[in-house]
């Protein structure tokens, strides 16, 4: 995992975030285990307690499962962190739209500009 | 017990000149805590009374229940602003040494710390880099298996590196029954590892808080808060 | 904890000690392997030999003295150092008490004092083939056959005197440097200024004393109307040894005092500024 976080923002949703996106992408498979809090700790160069919540947090929605003595996995139903990145990208777009309509842009423009910076 | 360490109404005078006046504050265990304020705002002066080496004007500290003394300096490892090692004697006299009076020494995991370093424990403390120096001392520092870790300034004055080195050395020791206390005044190079911020000024407590909470209460990051209550 | 304590500090004068008591004693060697070669040759034709003999000579006579120095000097560097400076951030977050380190510091120092001394007469022993130290022993015994039996105690309370002497004034250094860390920016000049005010008090209060101790002697004899008393007393050979016991007996009681302050400073007034 390589990625930068925003020091502007709480940490820990970022993380979360972070997590489930990999989880998406096939960086990690279903029962695979994942870094452990200090390793993941270490890469991002954050605090281990907030690591902790993190995966606490991912485990109480059903993301990741830990194992006493072994360590954090990744569930085997996959679809909570697919829907947790899938509510974050609708979130995302509708922010982006409504940003976009109040700079005084219809839906139609705002679609041709997406095109526009795509073609780039 | 949770708490680690607390202070009542602690104060230190320097002939007319308070640099802690009454100050309170609680420390538990499990955290890694900034002890954050201008220079001259009484961080280093907060720690030497921790570590006994000034003696309060007034008010009390308590370390694990304790007044500092012998039965407090087990719990507490404390590196100093400056480098205080004898410079003439080679890093393992300076393991052996830490061995001899430290029982929560650990020494194979400073000799695997300086392994990972390049740097070899025949040298001298005095043949080796500014910069190397200070990773020495606070590799010996964080080897010890301490209640308390007591940093003060070590990110101060080094090479962004070397300020990784010593962030990721703090998060690979850090463990769930100890506390560790770090003073600086560069903010933005540490916060993304702290639990809670205390804001120091003239020798009083400002703010204390956890991370989360300023980030919620506050909407900004510790930094800019920082910036916020010391603006001129 | 106390042992490790010793071990470092033995450790520290070791490191400095032990190479100059080597030279002391090569030195010795030196001029007497020059004395027995002389019999072996004829030197006389050879004035570089002399000056061989005589520079060795001098060297260790030079170098008896600057093993004292080197004592002192370092047992003044050890304690200010080790504990006043950037290493007492270490020395006093270790551990140890206050009253551990400092005992600790005063018998080392007190032994290194003592150690110098008998390298100096081992030094001097080697330089004379031993004849020295037979003429020491003869004299000494000599001195407990033939005469009364308060020559013993005499002894005795000079080399009482002697240890005493060395304790108060590594004590009294101490001390000077502990008052003197109570001051922010100039703890070392604090520390000359006590010291010299120390010295010049000290000479003061005991001329005072003595003259008080003889013209009170004197003076209440002649108020009792009792001057042959003060005869026998004088001409006794126990009133000497009081003399003699009396500054060391003083000196003593400095030593407890001086102790118990540097132990409250450094436990109570530490000002590792």
């Amino acid at each position: 995992m390589n990625f930068k976080l925003d020091k502007e923002k709480a940490l820990c949703p970022q993380i979360c975030e972070q997590l489930c996106l990999a989880i998406l992408m096939g960086e990690y498979l279903p029962d695979e285990k994942i870094l452990s809090v200090r390793e993941t700790a270490l890469d991002f160069g954050i605090n281990p307690n907030t690591v902790q919540r993190a995966y606490e947090s991912l485990e109480e929605q059903g993301i990741l499962y830990s194992v006493r003595g072994s360590g954090w996995y990744v569930s085997e139903d996959t679809s909570i962190a697919k829907e947790r990145i899938k509510n974050t990208v609708k979130e995302k777009t509708a922010l982006y739209f409504l940003a976009m309509s109040a700079l005084g842009y219809s839906l139609e423009e705002t679609k041709n500009y997406v095109k526009e910076w795509e073609n780039e | 017990m949770s708490e680690l360490l607390r202070c009542e109404g602690l104060s230190k005078k320097y002939g007319s000149k308070l640099a802690i006046d009454n100050l309170d504050l609680t420390v538990s265990r499990g955290k890694i805590i900034g002890l954050l304020g201008p220079n001259g705002s009484g961080k280093t002066t907060l720690i030497k009374l921790i570590n006994g080496l000034l003696t309060a004007t007034d008010g009390e500290i308590y370390i694990n229940g304790e007044k500092p003394g012998v039965e407090t300096k087990k719990l507490v490892s404390y590196l100093p602003d400056n480098i205080y090692l004898n410079k003439w004697m080679r890093i393992e006299q300076l393991i052996k040494f830490f061995c001899d009076f430290y029982e929560d020494f650990r020494p194979e995991l400073a000799y695997e710390m300086l392994e990972r370093l390049g740097i070899s424990p025949k040298q001298k403390l005095k043949t080796l880099s500014k910069g190397n120096k200070e990773k020495v001392c606070l590799i010996l520092v964080m080897s010890r298996n301490a209640s308390l870790y007591v940093l003060d300034e070590p990110i101060a004055g080094v090479d962004p590196a070397a300020r990784d080195y010593v962030i990721s050395t703090i998060i690979n020791n850090y463990n769930p029954d100890s506390s560790v206390l770090i003073s600086t005044h560069l903010i933005l190079d540490i916060e993304q590892i702290l639990d809670e911020a205390i804001f120091i000024n003239n020798g009083r407590i400002v703010l204390h808080k956890s991370i989360d909470e300023i980030r919620e209460e506050h909407g900004m990051s510790v930094d800019a808060l920082f910036r916020e209550v010391f603006k001129w | 904890m106390v042992k490790k304590l010793f071990k470092h500090e033995i450790y520290y004068y070791s490191r400095i000690l032990l190479p100059a008591f080597a030279v002391l004693l090569a030195m010795a060697g030196l001029g007497r392997i020059f004395q027995f070669t002389e019999l072996l040759f004829d030197a006389d034709t050879m004035p570089i030999y002399y000056l061989m003999f005589a520079l060795v000579s001098a060297l260790l006579a030079f170098g008896i003295a600057a093993c004292a120095v080197l004592a002192l000097v370092f047992s003044i560097i050890r304690f200010y150092k080790n504990l006043f400076s950037g290493e007492g951030y270490l020395s006093f977050t270790l551990p140890v008490s206050a009253n551990q380190h400092l005992y600790v510091k005063l018998i080392t120092s007190a032994l290194v004092f003592f150690l110098v001394f008998v390298v100096a007469l081992i030094a001097l022993c080697i330089y004379s083939s031993g004849d020295m130290l037979v003429e020491i022993v003869k004299t000494g015994v000599y001195l407990l056959k033939f005469s009364d039996d308060t020559m013993g105690w005499m002894i005795f309370i000079y080399a009482i005197t002697l240890t005493v002497s060395i304790v108060y004034s590594i004590l009294m250094r101490y001390l000077c440097m502990a008052l003197g860390q109570l001051f922010n920016k100039t703890k070392i000049v604090m520390a000359v200024v006590f010291y010299i005010a120390h010295y010049v008090l000290m000479q003061i209060v005991s001329m005072i004393g003595s003259f008080v101790f003889g013209f009170g002697l004197v003076g209440l004899a002649a108020a009792f109307e009792k001057l042959e008393f003060l005869d026998t007393l004088l001409s006794s050979d126990w009133f000497a040894i009081a003399v003699i016991a009396l500054p060391a007996f003083i000196m003593l009681l400095f030593c407890v005092l001086y102790y118990f302050i540097i132990k409250y400073i450094l436990k109570n007034k530490l000002n590792l500024e």
